[in-house]
């Protein structure tokens, strides 16, 4: 009795302090006493930044959820290939970024679900579009974002019944700049998340929702959008569902989803489709997973992204081998023009990141023009890395051209030959032996460089390789598989290299002047 | 009408004026010897005759032709095309002090070149004369090497076989043997002395008295960008008349 005594005397003690917090906070929180969120936010009106703070739909429910734990929130903002590897890595203690839950997702990641995603059209609304779905947009031009739920649905579309007039897609890295061509009218129709779709018709007088919210694919209901965890923490994810149940008892999550008009994001609509028990069988253990990476070493889905990162690697060296031979002409002339032209250039295109030149190729151009220029991505790719390397190939060239001694250009100019004769048969065949070390290098690391355009969606390998981990998780057997097809090109390139410069030498020694001075 | 006639150039680099108003006419098969302490203006004048250097004023004519100018309607020089002058450098040869021979190509091909390149001979036809030249100036076994396998002297027997390849009609030489160790510079007069009984017209630039001396017809004094003397060898070595040409003489008679 006594013992009982002591007990409830201790309860007695403790109370006030559960009382304050309805939920109790969950052991191992990577940081004591915070809730540590991974987000992008860059996705409105679900997670975004207003004024230099995290905001939005997402941003509010998990600060009230750490508010039911009587934690802080804190949001780490990351990009979209960050979200997963991060969780996985231990950063956060689950995402919140209006992830969709998907059977493949749900193998390696548990899920709690928070709102009712789908997908919806927008378009001008002076147009006046309404369509059931996408099998209405044949002939139409179409911007989203490339591997999406919504570029399969318009890929399937235009497999079936939109094969005669095909829909013109036009992909965009974010919804935001999807939605920025139906301004500049580069396109007719943006496909994009519901919530956005919503959100934007608001902020955007000029454009309105051209759809009911549908699934993009027949016969499945919408998804839900889920906080991720990690498999082996199901004590955090006990309590973030408890909180989140707390959360629609009071009526703290109807007024967040009417603060937001999102009401038709309130996943009770359809209890029905909620997803079922997660399957058990993978261990979340880091391990080398060698059947995922040999299927990968050996499937053929890297031919054409090979071929094409090796295609765009000629071309831009090409256009850059083209402009440095101006470049350095130029450079080299006696007009001030032409060499304040070529000062700029260089100064330009060295001074700014090729990240930044390829996005504005790609982006910002078609809106800079009113879409006089639209580039495909893989021109815009190219034409960016060609221009950019230009500037370094004009160097090159330059100091080749200087590196010949004045007297051979005198010596064939006083047999008659003409400027562009002397130069042709003289000076740039000894130039090139300086020229074309270097030139071999600047191939090998534009093979690399080209990884940057999978930020425009080009079909390189790097982006497939991102779209195939973006489905399976399994980052390391991707990116070893990545590099291996990196590392057979530059390898291949390195030997195309040596056999030039060997061949180069042979028939042409190293000049060593043999001047005896007085 | 001489073939070479020099009218009042004049000629400045900067503030410097290299070359005051020099007149002078060159016969054909004559030879010419500039002489002149180093600065006054003798090379500069040599290379405006082939127009690798531009004037201010004055006219060089070369066969009654101007080099490198056209006279517009307005009676003034005005540079001319390229292509027109390139056309007429071809007929006159020249031979660099430091031999300029094109290093990535071999003996043979630094003399074929122009003739196949300039003057449109087939390839064939000029290695076949090429090699005919290279065997004149001693070096017939020398025609597949390149020219940092050869020695200096050798690299400017080439350089004179390339010029000649051009059967130039007149031959212009910046001081060729000064970039030579003494022991290689008789392997490239004895090839100069050779065009010059052949009937070649040349002008030259040289520190090589005695070579003037034996080979020349007319001595140049050039002092200050001016000519201050031009007269028979015999007479010039014998009885130079101006004070620069005695002191000239005297400082490098000592020396040579």
């Amino acid at each position: 009795m006594k013992q009982i005594a002591f007990l409830f005397a201790c309860l007695m003690v403790a109370t006030p302090a559960l009382a304050a917090c309805p939920v109790n906070a969950p052991a191992g929180l990577v940081t004591q006493g915070t809730l540590t969120i991974g987000t992008m936010l860059t996705n409105p009106p679900q997670t975004f930044v207003e004024n230099g703070q995290p905001t939005g739909f997402d941003i509010d429910m998990s600060r009230a959820i750490a508010e039911k734990m009587c934690l802080k929130a804190e949001f780490v903002n990351v990009t979209f290939a960050g979200l997963f590897p991060g969780l996985m890595a231990r950063k956060f203690d689950y995402l919140s970024s209006g992830l969709g839950i998907t059977p493949q997702r749900r193998e390696t990641f548990d899920f709690v679900p928070y709102f009712r995603g789908g997908i919806q059209f927008v378009g001008r609304r002076e147009n006046h579009f309404f369509f059931q779905n996408e099998d209405g947009l044949c002939g139409l031009r179409v911007a989203t974002i490339a591997g999406t739920t919504q570029a399969s649905a318009l890929e399937r579309a235009n497999q079936g019944v939109c094969k005669q007039k095909s829909i013109d897609l036009k992909y965009f890295p974010s919804f935001n700049d999807a939605a920025m061509q139906l301004r500049t009218k580069a396109a007719d129709i943006a496909f994009v998340d519901w919530a956005f779709a919503s959100y934007i018709s608001r902020l955007m007088p000029e454009l309105a929702p051209a759809s009911p919210i549908i699934s993009g694919r027949p016969e499945v209901p919408r998804n839900l959008m889920g906080l991720a965890f990690r498999k082996d923490e199901k004590v955090q994810e006990a309590a973030v569902t408890e909180a989140i149940q707390a959360l629609e008892k009071s009526g703290e999550y109807d007024k967040l989803l009417d603060k937001w008009h999102l009401r038709n994001g309130d996943i009770r609509n359809q209890a029905d489709d909620r997803p079922g028990a997660a399957p058990q069988t993978r261990s979340f253990a880091i391990v080398f997973d060698s059947k995922a990476f040999f299927d990968t070493l050996f499937s053929t889905q890297f031919f054409l992204p090979a071929l094409t990162t090796l295609g765009i690697t000629l071309a831009a060296m090409a256009i850059a081998i083209l402009l440095g031979f101006g470049g350095a002409l130029a450079a080299l002339s006696r007009s001030k023009t032409l060499r304040g032209i070529v000062q700029a250039y260089l100064g330009f295109f060295r001074g700014v990141p090729v990240l930044v030149q390829i996005v504005f190729w790609y982006n910002a151009l078609p809106v800079l023009t009113n879409n006089a220029i639209n580039l495909p991505a893989l021109v815009a790719g190219t034409v960016a890395l060609g221009l950019n390397e230009g500037a370094y190939m004009t160097e090159i060239i330059r100091s080749g051209l200087i590196s010949v001694d004045p007297g051979q250009r005198e010596a064939a100019r006083a047999l008659g030959m003409t400027k562009a004769k002397a130069m042709r048969r003289i000076v740039m065949p000894q130039a090139l032996r300086v020229i074309i070390p270097p030139t071999g290098n600047q191939f090998i690391a534009m093979l690399k460089t080209t990884s940057l355009l999978f930020a425009i969606a080009v079909p390189e390998i790097f982006a497939t390789g991102t779209g195939i981990y973006g489905r399976n998780f399994k980052y390391f057997e991707v990116l070893a598989v990545v590099s291996i097809w990196y590392l057979l090109l530059t390898g291949f390139l390195t030997l195309v290299q040596k056999g030039i410069e060997r061949r180069f030498h042979l028939r042409q020694r190293p000049a060593v002047l043999a001047v005896e001075h007085n | 009408m001489a073939l070479v006639e020099i009218r009042d150039v004049h000629k400045r680099f900067g503030s410097q004026e290299v070359l005051k108003g020099v007149s002078l006419d060159v016969e054909a098969g004559e030879v010419v010897c500039l002489l002149g302490a180093s600065g006054s203006g003798k090379t500069t004048l040599l290379r405006c005759v082939n127009h690798l250097e531009t004037m201010d004023q004055g006219e060089i004519k070369v066969a009654g032709e101007l080099v490198g100018y056209a006279r517009g309607r307005d009676g003034k020089l005005k540079e001319e095309p390229d292509r027109v002058t390139s056309a007429k450098r071809a007929r006159i040869g020249m031979v660099f002090q430091r031999f300029n021979l094109f290093a990535h190509l071999t003996a043979l091909e630094n003399v074929a070149e122009a003739p196949v390149q300039v003057l449109g001979v087939a390839k064939a036809e000029a290695e076949k004369r090429a090699l005919d030249l290279l065997a004149r100036v001693g070096l017939k076994e020398k025609a597949g090497h390149y020219p940092h396998e050869l020695s200096g002297g050798q690299q400017q027997r080439v350089a004179i076989a390339r010029a000649v390849a051009m059967e130039p009609r007149l031959m212009l030489f910046d001081e060729p043997t000064s970039a030579l160790d003494p022991e290689l510079v008789g392997e490239v007069l004895e090839s100069m002395r050779r065009l010059a009984a052949d009937g070649m017209t040349m002008i030259l630039v040289t520190h090589e008295l005695a070579f003037a001396r034996e080979v020349a017809d007319r001595v140049i004094m050039m002092a200050d960008g001016q000519v201050v003397e031009d007269a028979a060898p015999a007479d010039f070595f014998s009885a130079p008349q101006h004070p620069r040409s005695k002191a000239f003489l005297a400082r490098h008679m000592r020396t040579a």
